[in-house]
């Protein structure tokens, strides 16, 4: 059973299963890949494949070390990760974690030690495990994950075989998503997601969700004449009660799914003489019939640069714009392009 | 006195009873308290193996020991007898010679007929009356840095002491790469004469083996090759510019000589169109002299308009190098290709 | 119970195993044999080079119990217990990076006075020294300054800059180099041999090319790849672990752009997409393959300057023919602005489509290259005394860059000398240089001077006899006078390159050959520059 909670890594379990029964597993691996894709499920996984006693490729669930590890009591898996209200991995506990590998295993013939998010690893901490990630005693497993493996020391990932998860194909996020509510409407969104469940949930969010009709009306219908009205009506959906940080991640999902349907028009417009619409892998597939009267009056250059304002824009929330200047600015701008008249400059 | 003059001289002169060895280049206190040393040693042929070596030697920390203890350490007569002398080295001495003042005095009026004392600092006071005292008698040693112009033959010196010669190119190679701290030096000649083997001369190539690359002659054969459009060539040279670096600091540790280069052209271009000579180029811009034709012949291939443009193309790049997550290599690699357009 | 990866099964355990860092073993092996082992070395240098290898068999070699020697007998206790990690009474491997504190290095201190046990050497390797705290070095110091006779230090650090200088100065320093991609797949090759893998040559390239220099990563690779794959290992096999995209569809993704083909390649960015390929290493490999063009287009096919040289070099040519070296740059700089800018998975997606369509829609030429390659053409038409059919004015447009008053200049000077064929210029260099320079002479016979494009001369030797264009190109001296030569010839500096052809067959046929060369490259230019007026034409009906 076990492996079968990793969605759609089967290059990925398979190497694995591979590598066990072929007695060849190395003493360090990093998961890598983007968020959200089952790193941290499949090193436990892992190591209750390793611990089962059923001794073979797939862990059994049910004996007494699968449940350990299930539980989290397993003694011999020890999971490192950024401490409650901490933002990184100290040498504190790299030295603690020093001092187990040196023990003995308790109950199973190995020790698993976990780094989640390696990456966070203070530069202390990552060059104090170097010694032992590279030569450490016989029996020891480390399982390093990171989602971005430019930021880990190239001396750490040069000690381990790199693993790289991919991201969950579109089908894989729909039918995950399709569990929580009725996604039929919006499967084009599960493709914004990119792969990964974290970013799916982000999507799926109640006040998301909530508004997305009514968003999507505002876009297609009203043609954003009134901007500021449709600005209002942003800010309203993103309240303040949870502090500016999540109104601005909030404010992040809108324009990302309006950069998703400009994106949209603009593949619409460069490529539909020459592809069907499934071959464009557009994210709004529902809207398709709209896009050919839309896109009459825009050129590929005008979308471009729609595409641009939203980016700046998405830009200048990271830079703590002022937010209603953000927005009416944007569609002040997107009116201005629609209509054919690149004015501002 | 100054080193080397003491180099030249200790071996005809009667040994002093005090000496002050201070200055910053430690490779020449080494070297002056092993010459003392050498003048006090003593033969033992009593075990296996007849040896020499300095038998009443002590050495204290000055910042660990106080006057007093110093002192009389200095004026205990030696164990071993008639003949046998004894030096009392102390190192950082610099504030026990500042609070010995009055006792130093004495101590130089009356020493004892048997010890010799030597006291190492990294800095003394030049208007210090003991110091005035022993500087016209001759026992204060400054080992001060090696000017640039002296380092040359130092470096000639040290090769031959291995045994060896150097070309004066691969003297460059050291000077430019290594700079001007003695100890820093002997280390890598000690390992280029190893690496030499049977071979006699320490050719460039060892150097850069070993060493690192003329970096000043490697940026003029740069500018060279850009200005003669020639981006093969051009692209070769940044690769060996960037073999020694650490990856992720290629263009911060590349692009600061080439823009001192660059605003050296343009200098240089703006004095020989107002009609000035070589000489001014070579005096102003402090050009060394092996680079000067170089110089002089690289403003002509170039226009004007090319120097400043490529010049901002320069700082473009810096700037994106800073901000842009872009492998270096691509991005000096594309800076040639602007160059050689 | 653990397998024991390759990076540690293959740990050179001898001088002679040791890859890429010759002139580091060789002075660490005369050391040895002349009695001249310094007491504190630093091995500095990037990850996975080998300093921790050399230091270990650096002990080994003083340690062992035929030793001193260059090749330690592997055999010994002492050799045995190094190389198998175990406890070595003399030789103490400290991790600078956990015991980096005062009293670490206290105890060390404590210790040194002690003698070694059972080896001639005590032995002190610390990995990571940078890592040790400022008081563990300043008490480290007082050791290094007047270590015993029978004690030896030997730090390694991938951060050098991080020493102190006093620390510095004491110890023989060795910076080890990245190890070039033939050496890492010579080694490959070995190890492969010796495990019995089958793997292509192509994908031990891939390999190697991917490690960067780093022979531990390049190792590590080829571990995971024999469990991977079954059978022979293949390019396609490297490219699916590492999540690159195979190279024929980079190469595929440029042609559409060529071919002004938006859907197609947007098409083709979408496949990558579904078989879960890593973005931000498509748009590198898009980057480096762009660069590669650049390269052909700015250096010719020069498969040393390549990034991936087994990439077909006709199909090079042409896609680096048809884009300018302009627009080349524009696309990478466009590309990495895609690096630069997206914060996460979805922008990089969308970011990477905008970029195609911009990038399948972008003007190749832009008019004023137009303009400045007509100019260039009717100069050359005009110096074979044929009239322009048409004259164009371009003074208006004409690109930044030369100044015109220093053209003027120049075209005053060529005029006040006799114009002077390249053939005649270099038979005349030749006689003066067999009259005054004899030794000059006697290289450069071999060589003939071709002139490409203004002002700009290219120096050819023989493909066979090399030296003389090595020389030259290093030797500036020799140079200066020889452009001094040509000065006073042409009555111009000239820029002087060098290169290397191919040896013609028939020696006899060769100036002949030469003409034709010409004519032939006269021709095309033209019409090139056609297909170029007519592409651009074409080009502005296209837009939308």
């Amino acid at each position: 059973m076990s492996f079968n909670r990793i969605l759609s890594q089967t290059l990925v379990v398979g190497y694995f299963q591979r590598t066990i029964s072929r007695e060849r597993l190395a003493h360090a691996y990093l998961l890598y890949g983007p968020e959200g894709v089952g790193k941290a499920l499949f090193a436990r996984e892992l190591a209750k494949v390793l611990f089962c006693q059923k001794k073979g490729t797939e862990a059994c669930d049910l004996c007494n070390p699968c449940r350990k590890v299930d539980s989290g009591t397993h003694p011999d898996l020890r999971w490192v990760a950024p401490l409650e209200g901490k933002r990184d991995i100290g040498i504190g506990q790299i030295v603690e974690l020093e001092t187990q590998v040196y023990l003995k295993p308790l109950e199973a013939k190995r020790k698993v030690f976990v780094l989640e998010d390696a990456d966070k690893m203070t530069a202390a901490a990552a060059n104090c495990l170097l010694k032992t990630l590279e030569e450490p005693p016989p029996g020891t497993l480390f399982l390093l994950t990171t989602a971005s493996i430019h930021s880990l020391y190239s001396t750490i990932v040069s000690r381990c075989q790199k693993v790289r998860f991919h991201p969950l194909p579109t089908n894989v996020v729909k039918r995950l998503l399709s569990e929580r509510l009725d996604w039929q409407r919006y499967k084009g969104l599960a493709a914004l997601s990119c792969g990964s469940l974290g970013r799916a949930t982000k999507l799926m969010e109640e006040k998301v969700i909530t508004h997305i009709d009514r968003f999507l009306e505002i876009i297609q219908e009203s043609r954003l004449e009134d901007c500021f009205s449709i600005s209002e009506e942003l800010m309203e959906w993103c309240p303040e009660t949870k502090g500016l940080e999540s109104r601005r991640s909030l404010l992040r999902t809108w324009l990302d799914l309006l950069l998703a349907y400009y994106r949209d028009m603009l593949l619409y417009k460069a490529g539909s003489s020459e592809c069907t619409s499934g071959e464009l892998e557009l994210f709004y597939e529902a809207l398709v019939p709209s896009f050919k009267a839309r896109t009459r009056e825009l050129s590929v250059d005008t979308l471009l640069q729609i595409l641009e304002e939203i980016i700046a824009a998405t830009e200048g929330l990271y830079n703590n714009a002022n937010l209603n200047l953000l927005l009416d600015n944007l569609f002040l701008r997107i009116v201005d392009y629609e209509k054919g008249g690149v004015l501002h400059v | 006195m100054d080193f080397l003059h003491f180099k030249n001289r200790f071996q005809r002169e009667k040994i002093l009873p005090l000496y002050l060895v201070y200055g910053e280049e430690e490779f020449f206190v080494k070297e002056a308290l092993s010459l003392i040393k050498s003048r006090l040693l003593t033969d033992d042929s009593t075990g296996p193996v007849p040896i020499r070596y300095v038998a009443g030697l002590t050495e204290m920390d000055g910042e660990e020991t106080s006057l007093s203890t110093v002192l009389e350490e200095v004026r205990t007569p030696p164990l071993f007898g008639k003949g046998v002398r004894k030096l009392v080295i102390v190192y950082n001495a610099e504030r026990l010679f500042k609070e010995g003042r009055g006792v130093w005095e004495n101590y130089l009026a009356s020493p004892p007929e048997d010890s010799v004392l030597v006291l190492v600092c990294k800095e003394v006071d030049s208007k210090d009356k003991t110091y005035e005292k022993l500087r016209r008698k001759g026992g204060s040693i400054n080992c001060r840095r090696l000017k640039e112009d002296e380092l040359g033959l130092w470096i000639q010196e040290r090769v031959r002491h291995y045994g060896k010669q150097i070309t004066l190119d691969a003297l460059h190679i050291l000077q430019e790469n290594i700079g001007s701290k003695l100890l820093l030096l002997d280390g890598q000649i000690a390992k280029l004469a190893l690496y030499l083997g049977s071979r006699n001369r320490i050719e460039v190539s060892d150097a850069e083996e070993l060493v690192g690359y003329d970096r000043q002659h490697k940026v003029f054969d740069f500018t060279g090759a850009v200005a003669r459009r020639d981006a093969t060539l051009a692209l070769r040279i940044l690769h060996q510019l960037m073999a020694f670096m650490k990856s992720g600091e290629e263009a911060q540790t590349i692009i600061p000589p080439l823009a001192w280069q660059f605003r050296r052209l343009i200098r240089a271009k703006r004095l020989l169109s107002s009609g000035e000579g070589r000489e001014a180029v070579a005096s102003e811009l402090r050009v060394p002299y092996r680079f000067l034709q170089d110089l002089v012949n690289q403003t002509q291939l170039f226009s004007k308009e090319e120097l400043e443009r490529d010049y901002k193309f320069l700082l473009e790049t810096d700037i994106r190098s800073k901000t842009d997550n872009v492998d270096a290599r691509l991005l000096l690699e594309t800076l040639v290709f602007k160059f050689c357009k | 119970m653990t397998y024991t990866v390759f990076a540690r099964k293959y740990r050179p355990q001898t001088f002679e195993e040791v890859v890429g860092q010759e002139a580091v073993v060789t002075t660490l092996k005369n050391a040895l044999l002349q009695g001249r082992v310094a007491h504190a070395y630093l091995f500095a240098g990037p990850r996975g080079v080998g300093k921790t290898s050399i230091a270990r068999i650096l002990a080994k070699c003083l340690n062992c119990q035929k030793g001193p020697t260059g090749s330690p007998c592997n055999e010994c206790d002492s050799c045995r217990c190094i190389s198998e990690g175990r406890d070595h009474m003399d030789v103490i491997e400290i991790d600078g990076a956990s015991n980096r504190g005062i009293d670490e290095i206290r105890n060390l201190r404590k210790n040194v006075g002690i003698c070694p046990s059972s080896s001639p050497y005590k032995i002190y390797i610390i990995d990571e020294v940078h890592m040790l705290t400022r008081e563990a070095f300043n008490a480290l110091l007082k050791t290094l300054e007047e270590p015993p006779s029978h004690v030896k230090f030997f730090f390694a650090t991938t951060a050098p800059h991080k020493l102190p200088e006093t620390i510095l100065s004491r110890c023989q320093r060795f910076d080890l180099k990245n190890i070039s991609l033939e050496d890492i797949v010579n080694r490959l090759k070995q190890l492969a041999k010796k495990e019995k893998i089958e793997v292509e040559e192509e994908a031990l390239r891939a390999i190697a090319r991917y490690a960067k220099g780093g022979l531990r990563d390049s190792q590590s690779l080829l571990d995971q790849l024999w469990v991977f794959s079954e059978g022979k290992i293949t390019v396609a096999d490297v490219q699916g672990l590492l999540g690159a995209v195979p190279e024929e569809k980079v190469a595929a993704l440029v042609e559409r752009l060529i071919q002004k083909d938006a859907p197609g390649a947007v098409k083709i960015v979408h496949e990558t997409l579904k078989e879960g390929k890593d973005w931000d290493a498509f748009i590198e490999q898009i980057l480096w393959y762009l660069r590669d063009l650049l390269v052909v287009s700015t250096c010719g096919y020069n498969s040393e300057l390549l990034e991936n040289p087994w990439r077909e070099a006709q199909f090079l040519k042409a896609q680096s023919q048809a884009l300018s070296r302009e627009t080349l740059m524009a696309m990478i700089y466009m590309l990495t602005e895609v690096k630069r800018r997206a914060r996460d998975d979805f922008q990089q997606r969308v970011f990477l489509e905008m970029a195609v369509i911009k990038l399948a829609m972008m003007d190749f030429h832009p008019l004023s290259e137009i303009l400045a390659r007509l100019e260039e053409l009717e100069k050359k038409l005009s110096s074979r005394g044929v009239v322009p059919a048409h004259t164009l004015n371009c003074e208006s447009v004409k690109d930044t860059g030369d100044s015109p008053q220093e053209e003027a200049l120049i075209e005053k000077e060529i005029q006040a000398s006799p114009p002077k064929s390249i053939e005649e210029a270099w038979t005349q260099l030749l006689e003066k240089l067999h009259r005054e320079r004899q030794s000059t002479w006697s290289y450069l016979k071999e060589g003939r001077l071709r002139e490409d494009g203004e002002g700009e001369l290219t120096l050819e030797f023989p493909k066979d006899r090399p030296f003389p264009k090595k020389y030259l190109e290093t030797n500036t001296q020799e140079r200066t006078m020889l452009e001094e030569y040509l000065t006073g010839i042409l009555g111009r500096r000239p820029r002087l390159k060098f290169a290397l052809y191919e040896r013609a067959a028939v020696a006899g046929g060769e100036a002949t050959k030469d003409a034709l060369k010409k004519e032939e490259k006269g021709k095309s230019l033209a019409e090139k520059a056609m297909e170029i007026f007519e592409g651009q034409v074409q080009k502005k009906g296209g837009l939308p």
